[in-house]
Order: structure tokens, then C-alpha cells, then sequence
């Protein structure tokens, strides 16, 4: 993969719907590259340290998902700061959680940007556009 | 001297005596010596007479012969007299015919003796007598003889009589004084011991003392027994001002004693502890070697069997004797609600009591005094009773008695409240147990609600977006219909979103606040309320009023929230005019009344209960918007505040929506 010309993005995301969102809003903004997706928390960490041990090639986002089945988006989000390696990618939540304490937490622990899943088709699809400003400022 | 008041009856019974037989001696001596002496003046004046007729018989022929010689010599006869000092021989004339004197003198002679008429006549002076007799010869006086004599025998008689006068009076006085030396015991003895006694009860004040009453009757007799029937009079009185004062301090004590018990007493809320101290009290202020507290206790099967609590030096012995409850005489005392109290038990039961032992195993304790008395409950009901034992006989008291049925009124209210507060406890164990399990069924409940909350609506927003993607990416594609289709699942999608966010929000209304609410203003309560409401108000044209609105204990959010869900129905719910909402409150009985009147559709009164359950709604959804759950909403916020909610209505008519908010000071103020 030519990180220079396409971008790596991680999904971790366990709702397929929500997956096919994702890459209709990114494909709606013409971001390009690799989408590499990942069902649960304890495969998105298994992951990490994967990448740690062949020092890369690292993606360039994560978006995470907060409610993932067997170790939670925030558990995630902390092995992801606590590597030397990943410290610098930026990582953004998309969740449907409003709670505060999420909003808190997440943001204590190092996440980047904070969205809230909408319910709308065409406020969901212009999601790519926040997620291509990102990969833009890289 | 005698009258001195320093002289003792004796003495002055003595001294009177003495001086009555005295004074009496005296006077009859004075007329006995008087009487004598008078006796031998008239023999002396006799004797002179008979003198001066022999002599005049013997000189008349002398007289008449005028021969002074032979008058002389029948003069001088009178020498053989030695009382006569003098004598002599007189002429009618007066002239002295012949003299005669003791010492030889003629100078004792008077010149003219007594010269009356009478033939003879005597006088006395202090140291003499004279006598003068005429002489009469033939019928003719021819001359007078004189004769003068000492009185040396009157005085020599007359000291011999004051000497045995004297002496008869000393040895009278004497045996008077010995006399009423005896006889003054008579009189002088009782009253002397009256007076003795007298001072006795006045120093000692010793009423028991009596004068000795040996006199069997007159005035001492009678004296004797007035005096000591006086004292027993006043004996008698003081022992029962000194029963009374006894009895008086008696009852001081016991009440004293019976103070202090009730604090102690009543205290105790534990049976087990409060009937060990009722009994440990009970007997030592009774004084007993032994106590026992036996109490009925009825338990859940229905049986009633004694528990019993000893105290007391011998209880050890008392509690080795296998079951003592099975001693007969136990319960028929009790139930007869009877105090038995027995100087010594060995001897048998009173009259009219059961048989002895009462409660006593046979032949276990060597008890003789036994004081039992029943505890009775202040519904009449025996409860148990307090016995007390002494080894010694006569131990206890009506005084005993009084004290231990006191303590035992005092045990039976102490139990009785013990009772109440173990019933008490019992219930507000089983409200706390009934409450922890209703707060975590809630809690359960609320979490499911929450959670439920959450992945219902996740697949929801699929439903939508999907839809939507559906309507975007294929619509032209489905053909005709297909777009009822889409918008009727994007409707029930949205529905049901609105749905389990009403629920969720419905499951924690009221909840959300543990917290006892202080009290808050329902002004401004109300005000924020409006604020929020102000576009759907001015869209409609609705007038709003208020009067003043009161403080609450409540929170002001779900005060808030009323205001806000009652006011948007009122607003919803118009008719064709526009709206006019009044909001008032009322105090009533212990609460306040809050009501919010409108002019709308109001609402047929068969469904006014209806309405405030959830998701109850009248009309469609295409007439009016709405889950149904705001008035569920409130009803759950003012159950949360022990108010009530309803409505006054009829159809076409507006409606009032009314609900209370208990009033806190009112009730802190009956409380």
C-alpha cells in the first residue's frame, strides 16, 4: 500500500450497516485507499500490537466505535495512546452514545474528534467530509 | 411562810398539821389555865371571906366594948395565914380600931377600906387582893375588917401551868409531826408521784409511764385515773401521729423508690433484659433472698408457655430444680390476679388461697416468708407475676407489698411497650426489607429502560437511514406505491423512536432526584415552564394568567415539568377560540391544590382516568401528535410527592387538570 497516495483508514465497527455507511461517505467524498475493518475491541487490539511488532505500515485514522463486543472502544483508544508507535495517529469516535461521560472520557484518554451517529442518511454521508479534512491535514 | 411556793406539798401538809393542832392545844390550854385560875380566885376571895367573918365575930364584942387590945390579938390570928400581908379592924367612922401586919408595919394599911354599902367587897390589884366585911352586931353595923392578901400562890400555880402547858404543847407538836409525818403519804405520796410522772412525760415525753393506781376510790383515786387516762389518751395519739408520719414516710420511700425503678424500667426495650432488671430491683428493695419473674409469653404457634427470671442470693438454687413452671399453684394464682403475701408458708395457706406451695417446688427452697404478685397489662390481661422468698418468717410487709405492685405496674406498662416497640421494629424491618428489594426492582428497571432505550434505537436509525437509502438510491426503481411504503416505514420508524425515548424519559421522571426536596418556588417553577413555551403561546394566541403561586417541597425541575406538560396539553388541546389557561393554587387540609384551567375540547369524563396512563391517548396521531406518556409523566412526578393528579372536565367544556402537593410545614406543624 503507497500511503502517499492512498490513504489507510482503520473502521472498527462492529454493525455491517454502519460499516457500508462509512465507506459510502468516504467513497461520497472521494477518499481513497484502503478501509481496513475490524468487528470487535479485541481484534482492533490484537491489531495494534501486530503492527507494533512489524513496525507498520501504520494507517493514517481510526475511527472507533465505543459499544464493540469483547473489549470496549475505549480500552482500544487507551492501547492505542499507550504505543509509541500509534501515539501520533488521530483517532475519531463514531458512536451512537450522546452520554457525556463517553464525550469525557474518550476525549481524557486522547481521541481526536467526538461524532455522534446520526440518524440521518445525508448528515451520516457527510461524515466523509470531516473524516477527508483529516486525512488532508496528515 | 408556809403559803412560800418553794415548799413542797409534804413539807406544807406537815407544817399545817402542826400548826392546826397548835394553834388548837393552845387555845384549849389558854381556857383551861383561864378557867383555873378563876377557880382558885374565887376560893382565894372565899377563903379571905371566911377570914374576915371569923375575925369580925371574934372583935365585935371588942368593938362594942371598945377594947382594942382584945381586937388586936383576934387579928393577930391571922398569922397562922401566910398568905395575909395585912389586916385590920375599922370604926364606923373610919377610924382604925386595931391593925395586924405580916412584917410587923401598920404601913400596909389603907385608911379607909372600902366604905360602900354592900356588907363585903374584894378588888385585885397586879400584886394583891383586899377584901373588906362590914361587921354587924344585932342587926347594927359596928364596925368593918380588912384583909389583904399577896397572890404569891396565883403566880406560883400559874407558872406550874405554863410549864406543863408548855411541855404538853412541845410533846403534841411532836406526835402532830409524826402523825402527819405518816398520814401526809396519804395524800401527799400520789400527788408527789403525779407530779413526778408528770415531769417525766413533760422532760422525756415518755406517754407510756403511769401513776400507780393503789387508791381504790376518792378524790386521788379518781385524780390517779383522770391523769392516766389522760396519758393514754395522749400515748394513743402519739403513736398514730407517729404510724401516720411512719406510714407517711413509708409511702415517701416506696415512692421515691418506685422513681427511681421507672426510669430504670422503662427504659428497656429488650424483654429478656427488662424483665432481669425488674427482678433484680424487685427483690432487693423487697429485701427477699430470692425473685422470680415468670412471664407468659405467647408465641406464633399459639402455644403460651412461662419464661422465668430469677435473681436474688438464692436463685442458683432455684434454677438447678429441674422446670419449676410445672409447680401447680402457678398459674391459678396468677389468673386470679391476686397478691398472696404469707408470713410463713410452712404453716399453710391463708384462707380462701390455693395450697402452699405457691410456685414452690416441693420441699426445694427452705422459704417461710412468700410474697407473690401478679403483673397485669393495662388491657386486663395476667401477664406473669413477681414471687419473692425469705428463709426467716415475717419478712414482708404491707409495705413490701405496696413497692413490688408498684414495680409490677411499672414492669406490665415496660413490657407492654417493649412489646410495641419490638412490633414496631418488626414492621419497619419488613417495610426497609420491602423497600431495598422495591428500590432495586426499580433500579433493575430503570437500567433495562435504559439500556432497552439504547438498542432499540440502533437498529431504528438502520431502519431510517436505510430506508432513506432505499427512497435515494432505488425509489424510481420500486414503481408505483413504493413511496407509501417507504414513508410509512420511515413513520413508524421515527414513531417508535419517539416511542422508547418517551419511555425512557417516562421511567425517570421523578427518579432522577433522590434527594428530599426543600422547598421551592412554584413561581418560578412556573415562569420557567412558560418561557420555553413562549413560541407555541404567541403562535396560538393564548392568553395565560396566574395568582401568586406558593412555595413547595418539591424539586423545582419536576415542578417545571408539570407546569410545562400541563400547559403545552392545554395548548395542544384548544378548541376554535384562543386559548385562555388560568393556573391558581389552594390550600387545603394539610396540601396545596394546584390547578391548571383551560378553554379547549376537554375531555369526556368516562376516560378521565384513562388519560394519565401510558401511551393513553384519545385521538389519533393524525389529529394530535403525542405518545400519550405527559400525562403519565406527571402522574408518576406528583405519586412521587404523595399528591394526587386528576382532572374536572367535560367534553367541549375545557378542562381543569388539579394535583396536590402535600404541604410540609403543615404537617411538620401537626407532627
Amino acid at each position: 500500500v503507497d500511503s502517499s497516495q492512498a490513504a489507510c483508514v482503520l473502521l472498527v465497527e462492529d454493525n455491517p450497516g454502519d460499516v457500508r455507511l462509512v465507506e459510502e461517505a468516504l467513497t461520497e467524498h472521494r477518499v481513497q485507499g484502503e478501509l481496513v475493518v475490524l468487528g470487535d475491541g479485541e481484534k482492533a487490539i490484537q491489531f495494534v500490537e501486530e503492527l507494533e511488532a512489524k513496525t507498520g505500515p501504520y494507517p493514517e485514522l481510526v475511527i472507533l466505535d465505543l459499544n464493540l463486543p469483547k473489549r470496549a472502544g475505549t480500552d482500544v483508544l487507551r492501547r492505542i495512546r499507550e504505543s509509541a508507535v500509534w501515539n501520533h495517529i488521530p483517532v475519531v469516535i463514531l458512536t451512537s452514545s450522546n452520554a457525556p461521560q463517553d464525550r469525557q472520557e474518550t476525549a481524557r484518554l486522547g481521541a481526536n474528534l467526538y461524532i455522534r451517529k446520526p440518524g440521518e442518511l445525508a448528515e451520516f454521508l457527510e461524515i466523509g467530509a470531516v473524516l477527508k479534512n483529516f486525512l488532508m491535514r496528515q | 411562810m408556809v403559803e412560800g411556793r418553794n415548799y413542797s406539798i409534804k413539807r406544807k401538809l406537815i407544817w399545817m398539821n402542826m400548826l392546826v393542832s397548835g394553834a388548837a392545844l393552845l387555845v384549849a390550854s389558854a381556857a383551861f389555865v383561864a378557867y383555873e385560875l378563876a377557880a382558885f380566885r374565887q376560893t382565894l376571895v372565899r377563903s379571905l371571906s371566911i377570914q374576915a367573918q371569923m375575925v369580925g365575930s371574934s372583935s365585935a364584942s371588942a368593938l362594942v366594948f371598945s377594947d382594942p387590945e382584945s381586937a388586936n390579938k383576934t387579928l393577930s390570928a391571922l398569922r397562922a395565914a401566910p398568905n395575909i400581908l395585912s389586916g385590920g379592924i375599922y370604926t364606923p367612922a373610919g377610924e382604925l380600931f386595931a391593925a395586924y401586919s405580916r412584917n410587923g408595919s401598920g404601913e400596909g394599911l389603907p385608911l379607909h377600906p372600902g366604905s360602900s354599902g354592900q356588907i363585903e367587897a374584894h378588888r385585885f390589884t397586879g400584886q394583891d387582893v383586899m377584901l373588906v366585911r362590914s361587921i354587924v352586931f344585932q342587926g347594927k353595923r359596928i364596925g368593918t375588917v380588912y384583909i389583904r392578901s399577896d397572890l404569891q400562890e396565883l403566880k406560883d400555880r400559874l407558872k406550874r401551868y405554863a410549864g406543863i402547858v408548855a411541855i404538853v404543847l412541845l410533846m403534841s407538836l411532836m406526835a402532830a409531826f409524826v402523825l402527819s409525818s405518816v398520814y401526809q403519804r396519804t395524800i401527799a405520796r400520789p400527788i408527789v408521784q403525779l407530779a413526778e410522772i408528770a415531769r417525766i412525760v413533760s422532760r422525756e415525753k415518755n406517754y407510756s409511764v403511769r401513776a400507780p393506781g393503789k387508791y381504790q376510790h376518792g378524790e386521788i383515786a379518781i385524780l390517779v385515773e383522770a391523769f392516766n387516762e389522760m396519758l393514754a389518751q395522749i400515748q394513743r395519739r402519739e403513736e398514730e401521729r407517729k404510724t401516720l408520719l411512719m406510714s407517711e414516710q413509708e409511702a415517701r420511700r416506696t415512692a421515691e423508690l418506685l422513681n427511681r425503678v421507672g426510669p430504670i424500667v422503662l427504659g428497656e426495650l429488650d424483654l429478656k433484659k427488662l424483665a432481669q432488671k425488674v427482678i433484680d430491683l424487685a427483690t432487693q428493695l423487697s429485701g427477699a433472698q430470692f425473685g422470680a419473674f415468670a412471664r407468659v409469653v405467647v408465641n406464633e404457634d399459639g402455644t403460651s408457655p412461662m419464661l422465668y427470671t430469677f435473681s436474688g442470693a438464692l436463685c442458683e438454687a432455684f434454677i438447678e430444680i429441674p422446670q419449676p413452671a410445672d409447680s401447680a399453684a402457678f398459674n391459678p394464682k396468677f389468673s386470679e390476679k391476686t397478691i398472696v403475701r404469707s408470713d410463713d408458708i410452712t404453716q399453710g395457706a391463708p384462707e380462701g388461697k390455693p395450697p402452699f406451695p405457691f410456685g414452690m417446688p416441693d420441699g426445694s427452697l427452705p422459704v417461710r416468708s412468700y410474697l407473690g404478685v401478679p403483673v397485669i397489662s393495662r388491657f386486663g390481661e395476667v401477664m406473669g407475676g413477681l414471687i419473692f422468698g425469705h428463709c426467716s418468717p415475717a419478712m414482708f410487709t404491707e409495705r413490701h407489698e405496696q413497692l413490688v405492685l408498684g414495680i409490677a405496674a411499672q414492669a406490665a406498662i415496660a413490657i407492654d411497650n417493649a412489646n410495641l416497640f419490638e412490633q414496631v421494629r418488626q414492621g419497619r424491618l419488613r417495610a426497609e426489607e420491602t423497600s431495598v428489594v422495591l428500590r432495586r426492582v426499580n433500579s433493575d428497571l430503570e437500567q433495562f429502560a435504559y439500556s432497552a432505550y439504547h438498542d432499540l434505537r440502533e437498529p431504528l436509525r438502520m431502519v431510517r437511514i436505510y430506508t432513506q437509502k432505499l427512497e435515494k438510491d432505488y425509489g424510481d426503481k420500486l414503481g408505483p406505491g413504493a413511496d407509501l411504503c417507504i414513508r410509512y416505514t420511515v413513520q413508524g420508524a421515527s414513531r417508535m423512536e419517539q416511542l422508547v425515548s418517551d419511555l425512557i424519559n417516562y421511567t425517570q421522571a421523578g427518579s432522577d432526584n433522590p434527594e428530599p426536596a426543600a422547598p421551592s418556588s412554584a413561581e418560578i417553577a412556573f415562569t420557567s415552564a412558560i418561557s420555553s413555551l413562549q413560541e407555541a403561546l404567541e403562535k396560538c394566541g393564548a392568553s395565560i394568567s396566574h395568582e401568586r403561586l406558593p412555595q413547595v417541597r418539591m424539586h423545582r425541575a419536576h415542578l417545571e415539568q408539570l407546569f410545562l406538560n400541563l400547559t403545552a396539553n392545554a395548548i395542544k388541546y384548544r378548541g376554535e377560540k384562543p386559548p385562555e389557561i388560568r393556573i391558581r393554587a389552594e390550600r387545603r387540609q394539610g396540601e396545596w391544590v394546584f390547578s391548571v384551567q383551560d378553554n379547549g375540547i376537554g375531555i369526556d369524563p368516562q376516560y378521565g382516568e384513562q388519560i394519565f396512563g401510558v401511551f393513553k391517548r384519545l385521538h389519533s396521531a393524525e389529529e394530535y401528535s403525542g405518545t400519550g406518556i405527559g400525562l403519565a409523566i406527571c402522574r408518576k412526578i406528583v405519586q412521587r410527592y404523595g399528591g394526587r393528579i386528576w382532572v374536572e372536565s367535560e367534553l367541549r367544556k375545557g378542562a381543569t387538570f388539579l394535583f396536590t402537593v402535600p404541604d410540609g410545614e403543615a404537617e411538620a406543624g401537626r407532627g
